[in-house]
């Protein structure tokens, strides 16, 4: 039996037993695992690795860019995604996420104009529609041209097209 | 040593907090479940402004700390230091206020935090007044205590006492700096310290709550009652000694690991992070001290529900100890953060350890300060351990799923580089999981009112004790 310490209270003793090794491994190994984090990232000071969250979240950007930068920007034929299926799809989510707060979810218009009627305020074209998501207008459509680029509002477009806009 | 004739211990206030902590265990848990059930199906707030979530969601949270954990907490330490100090407890009227001083505390904050008075700081919504009586109760507390252990009739300080002590000074300091704000009106403050700093107190709060008051305090509580429970020795004094010191040394820098990936400067981000992984060894040394003091008497679990109350609870404290530093770690954290991922290792905490330590303390002391042999039903404990057990992993799982769910979703993208998914979709995914959080915390609730009613029996029917 392993020995117990001396003192002991309301029929509470304990026992002396040494503290598992693996348990004093695994705290030398945490302590080690910190010192180095803390040396190779911003820490100490500002790290080996060079390493910060600013720098990570350009490096992120820069990295989308070369990845998305040449398909958000070249030129697209609006007219041939009417109509199709993959087109609208697509164009669905990023109107949820970017139109659906001002236009409705279904398009039938809150802050934003509906665009479930006959009525165009800017005209009903391809074109037309395109360009007015790209630019903006003065009454307070933002210009989305810079951020979602000619490929997400093209798609966009084919979505707007292929609601009912007979209501 | 049994030899030796008993002090008269108090019992009469530990009985008094006993019985609160089990109703205000039910309240808190019946607002829980209100809360999830709003999150599952919005309708349930029924439209009035003091039901809506982030009302009831505060009332929650402080009603399950504070008034159910607290009372737990109380009872335990009026109960366990009298006995480890073998002599009765420092000033009765000293007692008598922090019961009645905890109560009103408790009732002032069910009533201004549905009306929304609220310092909006996570589990310290309460308004300055609160705050100031909260803090003279809990150095009452701390005059009692320490004025007991002074008294002491033993010349060693037995290991749960290490853990109170800590525990009290700690959440002392905590409540202080954390709650200090420039008053407007009597419901109404503005913190000293704004933006960045603001949040830094804050979470170097909320962590050190959890770490001091739900862990430290629990701990001191798992040294007492699960030697007697369990009628064998702890495990190893050297091992307590070590987890003791290195606990509350580590845990006061780990808060920075709430704020990752915000303002909060790199260097301190990375601090709070280091101190985190080397917070695991610490926590796992209460758990082995713990597991391994039942070592050649494992059997006892098979006829003993109170001895199972508390080993899956040690069983749950080493889990989420383990869950804890993984999530500190900026690249898990980055998927993890703002999820209910979030929600499951506090639950699997609170529920898991912290609830069910209590509820093992609870049923241990129930009998002894009504003066009866045993709990009314052992069978009820029994049917209690498993509606706990049951309950906790529903809730767990639920939120384990959620959460890596929502973070995917989250940060999913199209070939073209959108987002894949509308914030409403990753909303709407949500309900399966919710309605099943739901369903395992209304099973550990309904626990709660099975404890109750063999409370009751145990008082009305239940046989004495031979003097």
């Amino acid at each position: 039996m392993p020995k117990k310490v001396e003192h002991s209270v309301d029929g509470i003793e304990e026992y002396d037993n040494p503290i598992p090794k693996w348990l004093m491994w695994l705290l030398y190994a945490t302590i080690i695992i910190a010192v180095v984090y803390l040396i190779m990232y911003p820490g100490f000071w500002r790290g080996l690795t060079g390493w910060n969250q600013h720098k990570m979240y350009a490096a992120e950007m820069a990295a989308a860019e070369v990845k998305y930068g040449a398909l958000k920007n070249a030129p697209v034929d609006v007219a041939a995604l009417i109509g199709d299926s993959s087109a609208i799809e697509k164009g669905k989510a990023i109107y949820g996420q970017n139109c659906a707060a001002c236009h409705g979810a279904g398009g039938e218009g809150f802050i934003g104009p509906n665009l479930i009627d006959k009525e165009w305020l800017y005209g009903g074209s391809p074109e037309q529609i395109v360009k007015v998501i790209t630019d903006g207008t003065d009454k307070g459509m933002p210009n989305w041209g810079p951020s979602l680029g000619t490929k997400k509002i093209a798609n966009i477009t084919a979505f707007i097209k292929s609601l009912d806009q007979g209501q | 040593m049994s030899e030796e004739v008993k002090p008269k211990y108090d019992d009469a206030i530990v009985k008094k907090f006993c019985i609160m902590a089990v109703v205000w265990g039910i309240v808190g848990m019946l607002v829980g479940v209100i809360a999830a059930a709003q999150l599952a199906f919005p309708a349930a707030n029924l439209d009035l402004p003091f039901l809506t979530f982030g009302r009831i969601r505060p009332l929650h949270t402080n009603a399950v700390i504070f008034a159910f954990g607290g009372c737990v907490l109380f009872a335990a330490i009026y109960y366990s230091v009298q006995r480890t100090m073998l002599v009765p407890l420092f000033n009765k009227t000293i007692s008598n206020i922090t019961f009645w001083g905890w109560q009103l505390i408790i009732v002032l904050a069910a009533l201004t935090l549905p009306l929304g008075m609220t310092q909006g700081k996570e589990y310290a919504e309460l308004e300055w007044p609160i705050d100031i009586i909260l803090a003279v109760v809990w150095i009452l507390l701390g005059v009692n205590f320490f004025g007991t252990i002074k008294r002491r009739k033993v010349k060693h300080i037995y290991v749960g006492n290490w853990f109170f002590m800590a525990m009290i000074i700690a959440v002392t300091l905590l409540h202080v700096v954390n709650s200090l704000v420039i008053p407007v009106s009597l419901t109404k403050s503005y913190p000293v310290f704004a933006g960045v700093q603001d949040a830094m107190v804050q979470w170097w709060y909320g962590h050190n709550a959890v770490g001091f008051f739900l862990t430290a305090g629990f701990l001191g509580i798992m040294y007492y009652f699960l030697p007697k429970q369990a009628k064998l020795p702890i495990y190893s004094y050297r091992l307590s000694i070590l987890h003791f010191w290195t606990l509350i040394f580590l845990y006061v820098w780990a808060g920075p690991h709430h704020l990752l990936y915000t303002a909060l400067p790199d260097w301190t981000q990375t601090l709070g992070m280091s101190f985190s992984i080397v917070l695991l060894v610490p926590s796992w040394g209460g758990m082995i001290n713990g597991l391994m003091t039942l070592k050649g008497g494992w059997n006892k679990l098979r006829t003993d529900p109170i001895l199972k109350f508390m080993i899956v609870a040690i069983t749950f404290y080493g889990m989420s100890t383990f869950e804890g530093p993984m999530m500190a770690i900026r690249t898990v954290n980055a998927l993890s953060h703002y999820t209910d991922w979030t929600i499951g290792h506090v639950h699997s905490g609170a529920l898991g350890w912290v609830a069910m330590i209590s509820i093992g303390a609870l049923y241990y002391m129930i009998p002894r300060v009504l003066d009866k042999k045993a709990m009314y039903s052992k069978g009820l404990i029994n049917l209690h351990f498993w509606m706990c057990t049951i309950g906790v992993v529903v809730y767990v799982i639920a939120m384990w799923v959620a959460g890596i769910t929502q973070g995917l979703m989250w940060r999913a993208v199209t070939d073209d580089g959108s987002l894949a998914f509308t914030f409403t979709e990753t909303v709407a995914a949500m309900h399966p999981y919710y309605v099943t959080r739901l369903i395992g915390g209304f099973i550990f609730f309904a626990g709660m009112i099975v404890m109750a009613y063999n409370f009751i029996m145990t008082a009305k029917v239940g046989e004495r004790r031979a003097a």
